[in-house]
């Protein structure tokens, strides 16, 4: 019999740290790690010491990274593992990270994400594989999804000009981030008129490059008890599902395929329905990708998610914030650092620490990552 | 005759029409572009090359204005299509295609990519099928 994580001990989010997502500058990535993990010590109240294991995830930078950085704090011999898995490399060490606290295997584990683009060649494994293709040189990841942007908007007959107004929401929310890498309110105008990318993509509507950390510190109930830990600014990790993309029929938008299998899977692990869902952080690096997902996820019906953005269902203060830390759009996407970063945003809001972007009365959060490859990640958190 | 930029994709038959060298699965009978010798993505079993014609119908388009690499140069429109011997694939319309939407028919055709100072060669475009 196989079991999942809610079938073990808890695991609780106790501190939580950040980077500023910021465009490439000088600071070494030494720099932006330790900014975040020194943020979620203090969060936390917890001394350095009582981490006994680290997962360290990016996807940019060279190889053993996460040593680099964390010898600064003081060397205590834990075991620290890197995590490559694309987009989702944040996600998956935070997973992996929450599974060795619920087995037992030690009671403090950090999950820790840092990425810098250009510290190393970067591009995909893929292309390397042998296999050539037709047109894969021409492709980039705004193509890859201005093709999905094309198929819905002809599926359901909606104007593409509309999945703009997802990058409105997400720039409002991040302008009230002061992690974010954009923080500037933006009209639908400013970003219609945007530099144009591919298809109905202007830059706005697309995730920037940038470069930043985020930390969370994961313990067990007797953690929590024997550190002192504060109980009430703790929040539980009540599922982690991860899968992989098949092979679809011919014309299936397998990204949001993908997305409906492993938010399902968690959702079903937390015994949670999606109108349950007060908080979801999702991968929008590119505007149309909200729009697909939040439909794939159930927080609407097929064809409704514009018509749900436009009626303020998925503002903060909606039936369900959608982004509120401002996504991938306006936070940004430095790769390592978003899956932790994150579950921070949920954290954060199921506290009530939020501040100008509280979501009032927020008790469930869903945290979603996509990777190329493709992969998918969802985790759900709960006070 | 101009060299192909990528003759294990796509090859042209003696009466000129172009056709894509692609996959099937003996095993659980997925049809598959491009060939490759690692296995059934579906199943895992070995494939088999089979040509596909190289015609179709769009799925999805998008007029690309911004791209990193200078090859190839900027606009330029990529197009998903369903191959009418099923794989959908994604490809390079020609410079000179009437612009196209989900539904057009498109056909494949070998074009001259040959830059300045290199070897001639010629790549496999789609264009919009005009009504005869
Ligand atoms: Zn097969």
């Amino acid at each position: 019999m196989t079991v999942v994580l809610n079938d073990l001990r808890p695991v609780y989010v106790v501190g939580i740290g950040l980077h500023r997502y910021q465009f490439a500058s000088d600071t070494p990535y030494v720099a932006l790690g330790l900014t975040a993990v020194r943020a979620a010590l203090e969060d936390a109240r917890l001394d350095w010491p009582a981490v006994e294991s680290a997962y360290v995830g990016r996807a940019l930078l060279p190889m053993a990274a996460g040593r680099a950085i964390l010898r600064h704090l003081g060397t205590t011999g834990l075991p620290i593992a890197h995590m490559e898995n694309a987009s989702a490399s944040g996600s998956t060490a935070f997973r992996h990270a929450c599974f060795e606290v619920a087995t037992g295997l030690c009671d403090v584990a950090l999950a820790l994400g840092v990425d810098k683009p250009g510290a190393a060649p970067a591009g995909r494994a893929e292309s390397l594989s042998g296999i050539r293709n037709l047109a894969d040189f021409a492709i980039s990841p705004a193509t890859h999804y201005a093709l999905l942007a094309d198929r819905y908007a002809h599926r359901h007959g909606v104007a593409t000009d509309d999945f703009a107004l997802v990058a409105v929401k997400n720039h409002r929310n991040g302008a009230k981030n002061p992690f974010a890498q954009h923080q500037k309110v933006r009209s639908l105008e400013e970003i219609l008129g945007g530099k144009k990318i591919a298809g109905s993509f202007t830059s706005l509507q697309c995730t920037p490059v940038g470069e930043g950390a985020a930390a969370v510190i994961i313990a067990s109930e007797a953690a929590v008890k024997r550190l002192g830990l504060d109980t009430r600014r703790a929040v539980r990790v009540s599922a982690s599902a991860a899968r992989s993309q098949r092979v679809y029929e011919p014309n299936v938008p397998y990204d949001a395929f993908l997305t409906a299998e492993t938010t399902a899977m968690a959702l079903q692990q937390a015994r949670l329905a999606p109108k349950d869902l007060d908080i979801v952080e999702l991968h929008d690096a590119f505007s149309v990708e909200e729009v697909e997902y939040v439909e794939a996820m159930g927080l609407c019906g097929e064809g409704k998610a514009l018509s749900r953005l436009k009626e303020g269902a998925f503002d903060i203060g909606g039936a369900c914030a959608v982004n509120p830390s401002g996504g991938l759009i306006a936070m940004g996407h430095p790769i390592g650092p978003t899956g932790v970063g994150q579950v921070a945003e949920i954290v954060r809001q199921l506290r009530g620490e939020a501040g100008p972007r509280q979501h009032a009365g927020a008790r469930r959060g869903l945290a979603h990552m996509v990777g190329v490859g493709a992969v998918c990640y969802v985790h759900i958190l709960e006070t | 005759m101009i060299k192909l930029l990528n003759p294990e994709l796509y090859e042209e038959d003696d009466r000129n029409a172009v056709r894509l060298i692609g996959a099937a699965c003996p095993t659980c009978s997925g049809v598959f572009f491009p060939m490759q010798t690692y296995g059934c993505e579906r199943c895992g079993a070995d494939l088999r090359p089979r040509r596909f014609a190289a015609a179709g119908t769009v799925t999805a388009q998008a007029r690309v204005h911004l791209h990193r690499a200078a090859n190839p140069p900027t606009p330029f429109t990529v197009v998903a299509l369903e191959l009418d011997d099923g794989p959908v694939i994604r490809a390079l319309l020609t410079s000179d295609s009437p612009p196209c939407q989900i539904g057009d028919r498109l056909v494949g055709e070998l074009v001259d990519i040959t830059e300045p100072d290199s070897e001639p060669r010629r790549d496999l475009r789609f264009t919009r099928a005009v009504a005869q």
